[in-house]
């Protein structure tokens, strides 16, 4: 738009995306730029929108095994967890330990894969093409584990009201151990190929500032308010499931930069492989489901499941109306509520800056859209 | 801050209902229903506490429920408020200047459910097509409506005054 009085002042409007690589799936951006510098930047949300609030609603319960894995595709078994904790909340019903041990260790596989998943795209975004080959190696071995317990390799039905609907065999926690093993010994070489370079430094260092308050009053959560200096994990803050027994810390940096946010991340694949390992070491002899789940699963009341999925907090929340099926199911994203500041951050910063602040959110589109 | 610091600081504010709920069946431990004149004063309390917006929504029934979540950070301290609004005109007031984070839910529960958020900056659709703006698929049918008084334990038992409030 070329300002009428004096043409220096001129601005416009640049479209990023709906297909752009960066945005990491259907997502648009209206930047409104002068020269290099932005403006304003406004997500436009609800291309991939399918309606899965709606799906809940109208089937029984057990029917929505399938959506879960369809809302966050990098990590869907986090999702899968809430919504199984949440009927069984309304329900009243008793998991067995070895049931929410398989789930917690499998949920912590994924969660390693999709922040391997973000460790290669964050880094494509910002330039570098090798980093996504390895990660995507290590990954692979992830999703051959889970695709030998489960049948699938990304879209898992795995968990079940009561329980988890196969057991783990030997040839899967061999698998695993071994894995993680693996990718322990693989760790040093990440930092050292990327968390040391200084191109990489230079892009992400003191960019996309996020104070606490700002994370607060948007309730942005995961690694992004964990880059911001709040330990807050929902697994040690409002323990859910088997997380209590487990020994393991919250990696939490002050920076409050995009450098902050990939820092937690990596630490955090290192305490996911010290909640596997432990899980292995001590996983419980009995049932992998719940031997007395009631055919017809009448649920009534509300509850508010949260968990902490890989890019932060996850809720349901669910009324039950005596029925089948859920009078009102309400999934709160996390990636949602990390997009919504993306306005107010990236006023005033550099074109190159927005890319690099967008990939450190780790987003994933149709968990917004949903 | 602790639920019974937030209960606290909630009961000394007017016109609002303020009750300790069951952790162990919902998940929640403060559970607060707070009238239109009142929402906006609630949301202030639980900003001053340091509070994170989880998410905003609505529940479709008789009378319409907007419902809100809030969590401390630090510990087990979960907030829901309710404001009950008439579903033939549903409007509420809203707490996006207090929380932005509530300016996308406030949103998406319009798209959802045609609640018009009073004092909003941008009431456009967001998840929905731009030009969707008299289709709200979260809506039950007249048959499926359900009375609030049904669904929510805390209204089971004071049936009368929430049909008064409507």
């Amino acid at each position: 738009m070329i300002h009428q009085a004096d043409p220096t002042q001129e601005t416009f409007v640049l479209n990023m995306g709906p297909q752009h690589p960066s945005t990491h799936g259907v997502l648009r951006v209206v930047l409104h730029c002068d020269g290099e510098y932005v403006l304003s930047a406004d997500p436009v949300i609800g291309y991939g929108h399918r309606m899965h609030e709606k799906m809940g609603e109208i089937r029984e319960h057990r029917g929505f095994y399938a959506n879960v894995s369809r809302m966050d595709y990098a990590g869907p078994l986090p999702f899968a967890h809430a919504h199984v904790l949440a009927v069984e909340k309304l329900l009243g019903l008793e998991v067995p330990k070895r049931a929410e041990y398989i789930r917690a260790m499998t949920s912590e596989l994924n969660r390693i894969s999709s922040h391997l998943l973000w460790f290669g795209a964050f880094l494509l975004d910002l330039g570098a093409f090798t980093p996504i080959l390895y990660a995507f190696d290590d990954r692979e071995i992830i999703y051959d584990l889970l695709e030998d317990l489960t049948g699938a390799r990304l879209t898992y039905s795995y968990f079940r009201i009561g329980g988890v609907c196969r057991d783990v065999d030997d040839k899967f926690l061999e698998g695993t151990k071994a894995f993680v093993k693996r990718l322990r010994s693989k760790m040093p070489m990440y930092n050292d190929l990327v968390t040391g370079n200084v191109i990489f430094r230079k892009r992400v260092e003191n960019v996309g500032h996020i104070p606490v308050d700002m994370a607060l009053k948007y309730g942005a959560t995961g690694p992004v308010i964990r880059g911001s200096g709040v330990p807050y994990d929902v697994r040690k803050v409002e323990p859910y499931s088997v997380y209590p027994e487990f020994d393991f810390e919250i990696p939490c940096f002050t920076e409050c930069d995009a450098l902050a946010r990939y820092r937690v991340r990596m630490a955090e694949i290192e305490q996911s492989i010290r909640i596997i390992e432990q899980a292995i070491a001590n996983l419980p002899e009995g049932d992998y489901i719940a031997p007395k789940v009631p055919k017809v699963l009448k649920t009534s009341g509300e509850v508010y499941q949260a968990v902490e999925a890989a890019r932060g907090a996850l809720g349901y929340y669910l009324v039950g109306e005596g029925t089948q099926n859920p009078y009102r199911m309400k999934i709160r994203p996390p990636s949602y509520s990390n997009l919504s500041l993306l306005r107010e951050l990236t006023r005033g910063i550099l074109l190159s800056d927005l890319v690099a602040v967008m990939g450190s959110f780790d987003l994933v589109i149709p968990e917004i859209d949903r | 801050m602790s639920a019974k610091e937030i209960i606290q600081k909630l009961s000394a504010v007017q016109g609002l209902d303020v009750c300790e709920a069951d952790y162990e069946k919902t998940r929640c431990n403060v559970d607060v229903l707070a009238t239109p004149e009142t929402f906006r004063e609630f949301a202030k309390v639980i900003r001053e506490a340091g509070l994170l917006i989880e998410s905003l929504t609505a529940v479709d029934a008789v009378p319409m429920m907007v419902v809100c979540h809030f969590t401390s950070v630090y510990e087990v301290c979960r907030v829901v408020g309710r404001v009950l609004i008439d579903r033939e005109n549903p409007v509420c007031p809203t707490i996006s200047d207090i929380y932005p984070g509530a300016n996308w839910h406030e949103r998406e529960t319009r798209d959802f459910f045609g609640v018009n958020f009073e004092g909003h900056p941008d009431m456009t659709p967001l998840i929905l097509p731009e030009d969707q703006t008299d289709f709200h698929p979260l809506r039950k049918s007249e048959e499926k409506l359900k009375n609030l008084s049904e669904l929510i334990g805390r209204f089971a038992p004071a049936r009368e005054e929430a049909e008064v409030s409507e």
